[in-house]
Formats: structure tokens, C-alpha cells, sequence
């Protein structure tokens, strides 16, 4: 076998040997990659970039898409809203037609004003009682999972300093414009939970992005140069 | 219980049934969760931040619209995935993006030129420069690499998706790695 031909079909060997190869193929081809060594280097790199591939790490979108996405379901909410309300409203007339008072206006009064209170009373413990625990829970995690996760980033920043002079020029533009990217949004994400420090998805975020900037680090580590 | 535990209270499902009734707590928990898979789909297939944000906007939007048909026969990942793609795949229709065409036997020339002596290669493929190799890869290739080797799906899932045959999603997967490879060894920074 050529190395033209094994070159053609190195991507069918190393996605399904047994599916789009014949058994034949797959042995001259293995027989070809034992003794050719670009042959061999190909298919090593072409190995390396698939699982390079599957490991990309995800990317965090900007906070504010949150809001766009948000904005716009209510705007179509919004939009639907007039004949849902008109329909309600014209039930609740011919609901009201057919409704026979048997008790007084002071009765009534009187039951919604003691029921308007107790729904507050109980609202108000329960609310109060969950909001804490989950405060107390939240902030315990957050804390000890960011003291672990912002010593480690400091760490691999300081040895990424000292290395970051020697590096070409396009790729240091590169690495930084990620790495400020990702701690604009940590900022951002900062302010949001210093305005509601309980907020759940905020805090899941933040943890998201210091990970994030974790394995930019990590990345940018494993190069040897 | 940890932040993790605390989110993962509830199943996507769950959060679904609760999202098509209404409930926006529960629909941004959703999105909280896919919100990184989704946006990461759409930047690697249009390699363009604005435009992924956009279709992440409407992928997501869609979602909401829609998230009351999802009954739960597949996982939710998977589900949203499919709607992601679609969405991405209309979006290249409309703007009318060519994706490359090729023969089922895919005529690959460029591999003539390719044979290289085996000098010091790198063991390692690092990730940034990978995610910008993607990005400098044309419209049909992405499509392919990303679908195939990024995001897990099968040749035929990729085929019916475009709207090609097997052998030419082979060919073009082919073809992509070829280009990503030369372009990572190109980019390749000076050693300081």
C-alpha cells in the first residue's frame, strides 16, 4: 500500500477500522504503518487532534444574554397576554352574573381581612426561615470553594507571568484577551452577588467561570515553552 | 450540601415541566445549566462571539416555546442539542453559508503536499490553539469537525443533518483534520 492511500483513508481507520474498512485494508494498512514513519507520525497527530478535540472546554456566554433571552419571552408574554387576559375577564363577568350574595358586604369584609393576615403571618416565617438556611448554605460553599479555586488560579498565574515575556507575540494577544474576557464576567458576576449575595444561579456561575479561567491556565501551562 | 447539590435539586425534566407552565425560576435554572453547552455549540460552529450569542438568544427562546413538547424519552442534553444544532443549520441556510461539497471519494490534494520529514513534533495538541484553528477552518469543514469530532455525532447523524451523504461527511471530516493540522503546526509560537 501507497502512503497516498493510507493517508486518504487514515480518518476511516481511526473512526471505524471495522465499519468502513475491510478487514484486508485494515491489514495492509497496519502492515504500511509499522514501517513508515510519516505515515505513522500522521496518524499520531490526527489521533492527538480527535481527543484534543472532545476535551475542548466549554465557554461561558456574556451575563447579559441572560437578560436579552429574559426581555424577550416577556415581550411575547406581553404580546399573548390581552386575549388570555380578555378571555379571563369575560369569565369572570359571567361568573359574577350568575353569582347569588348570601352573605353581607361586612361578613365578607371581615373573612378576607383575617385570611389576608394569616396567609402574611405564615408567609413571612417561612420565607424567612428558608431564605436564611440557604444563605448560611450557599455562602459556606461559595466560600470554601473559592478560597480553593482562586489560590490554585494564583499560583499557576505567578508561574504563567514570569514565562509570559518569551511567548510570540499573536498568541500572548490571544491568551489575554480570553483571560480578560473571563474576569470581566467575574467582575460582573461579583456585583451581582454583592447586590443579592443568595442568588443561586449567580453563584453557580461564578464557580463556572473560575474554572473555566482554571483550565485556560491549565492550557496554557502544558506548553513547554 | 454543596452549591452543586443545592442545583441539582432537580432533574431537567422537572425543570421543563415546570418551565412550560410558567415557571421562569425554574427555566432560568435550566438555562443556567445549558447555558455553556449551548453558547459553546454555536461559537465553534459560526466562530463568531456576537453571532453565538445571538443564536444562543434565540436557540434558547425557542426552548421556552417549545420546552412543553419535550416528554422525556431522551435525555434533555441530548434533546436541546439536536434543537441547537437545527437552529445553527437554519441560521447557515438562510445566510446562505456554502458548505463545501465534495466528492464521495473526496479528491484531497492538499495531502500530496502534506509528507513532512518527522522533525520534533509536539505530543500535544494544546486547546487554544485548537479552538482557533476551528475558527480559521471554512464554513463546510467547521460544520463536519465540529458535529463529528467536537460534539460526538455519528457519520450518519451528521449526513441526514446536512442533507449529504456519508462519504461526503467522511471526505469533508477528512479533509477538516488535514487543514486543522497544518494550521496548528503553522501557528505553532516561536520557543522564548
Amino acid at each position: 500500500m501507497e502512503c497516498r492511500t493510507v493517508r486518504a483513508s487514515l480518518s476511516d481507520y481511526l473512526d471505524g477500522r471495522g465499519t468502513w474498512l475491510a478487514d484486508t485494508e485494515v491489514l495492509a494498512m497496519e502492515d504500511h504503518l509499522a514501517s513508515c514513519p510519516n505515515c505513522q507520525s500522521l496518524q499520531l497527530e490526527l489521533t492527538e487532534l480527535r481527543t484534543a478535540a472532545r476535551e475542548l472546554p466549554l465557554r461561558t456566554p456574556p451575563r447579559a444574554l441572560w437578560t436579552r433571552i429574559l426581555n424577550e419571552i416577556e415581550a411575547e408574554q406581553a404580546l399573548a397576554k390581552p386575549v388570555a387576559e380578555e378571555s379571563a375577564v369575560t369569565a369572570l363577568w359571567s361568573r359574577l352574573a350568575s353569582f347569588r350574595l348570601t352573605f353581607s358586604l361586612p361578613q365578607v369584609a371581615g373573612v378576607a381581612a383575617l385570611a389576608l393576615i394569616v396567609t402574611s403571618v405564615v408567609i413571612f416565617n417561612y420565607r424567612g426561615k428558608t431564605d436564611e438556611m440557604d444563605y448560611t448554605r450557599l455562602q459556606s460553599a461559595l466560600i470554601r470553594e473559592e478560597i480553593s479555586k482562586k489560590a490554585e488560579i494564583d499560583r499557576k498565574m505567578a508561574r504563567i507571568e514570569e514565562r509570559k515575556a518569551s511567548w510570540d507575540p499573536a498568541f500572548r494577544a490571544d491568551f489575554e484577551r480570553q483571560l480578560n474576557r473571563i474576569e470581566e464576567s467575574i467582575k460582573d458576576c461579583r456585583r451581582s452577588l454583592d447586590a443579592a449575595p443568595n442568588d443561586l444561579n449567580q453563584v453557580q456561575r461564578m464557580l463556572d467561570l473560575y474554572e473555566e479561567k482554571k483550565q485556560l491556565l491549565e492550557d496554557v501551562e502544558r506548553l513547554k515553552w | 450540601m454543596t452549591v452543586k447539590e443545592i442545583n441539582n435539586a432537580k432533574s431537567d425534566f422537572d425543570l421543563t415541566q415546570a418551565s412550560a407552565a410558567g415557571d421562569m425560576v425554574a427555566f432560568e435554572v435550566l438555562y443556567e445549566r445549558h447555558q455553556r453547552r449551548v453558547y459553546s455549540l454555536c461559537l465553534r460552529m459560526v466562530a463568531n462571539a456576537t453571532e453565538a450569542e445571538d443564536l444562543s438568544q434565540e436557540v434558547f427562546v425557542q426552548l421556552f416555546r417549545k420546552v412543553g413538547s419535550f416528554r422525556g424519552e431522551s435525555a434533555f442534553t441530548t434533546w436541546l442539542h439536536r434543537l441547537t444544532v437545527n437552529h445553527v443549520l437554519m441560521h447557515f441556510r438562510k445566510k446562505g453559508v456554502k458548505l463545501e461539497r465534495t466528492t464521495e471519494e473526496g479528491e484531497i490534494s492538499e495531502m500530496q503536499d502534506v509528507i513532512q520529514a518527522v522533525t520534533e513534533k509536539p505530543r500535544y495538541i494544546d486547546r487554544i490553539a485548537l479552538d482557533k484553528a476551528i475558527s480559521e477552518l471554512p464554513p463546510g469543514y467547521r460544520t463536519v469537525f465540529v458535529l463529528h469530532d467536537v460534539e460526538g455525532f455519528e457519520h450518519e447523524e451528521v449526513a441526514s443533518m446536512l442533507g449529504v451523504s456519508v462519504g461526503t461527511s467522511k471526505s469533508q471530516l477528512h479533509k477538516a483534520r488535514m487543514r486543522l493540522r497544518d494550521l496548528i503546526n503553522k501557528g505553532k509560537p516561536q520557543r522564548g
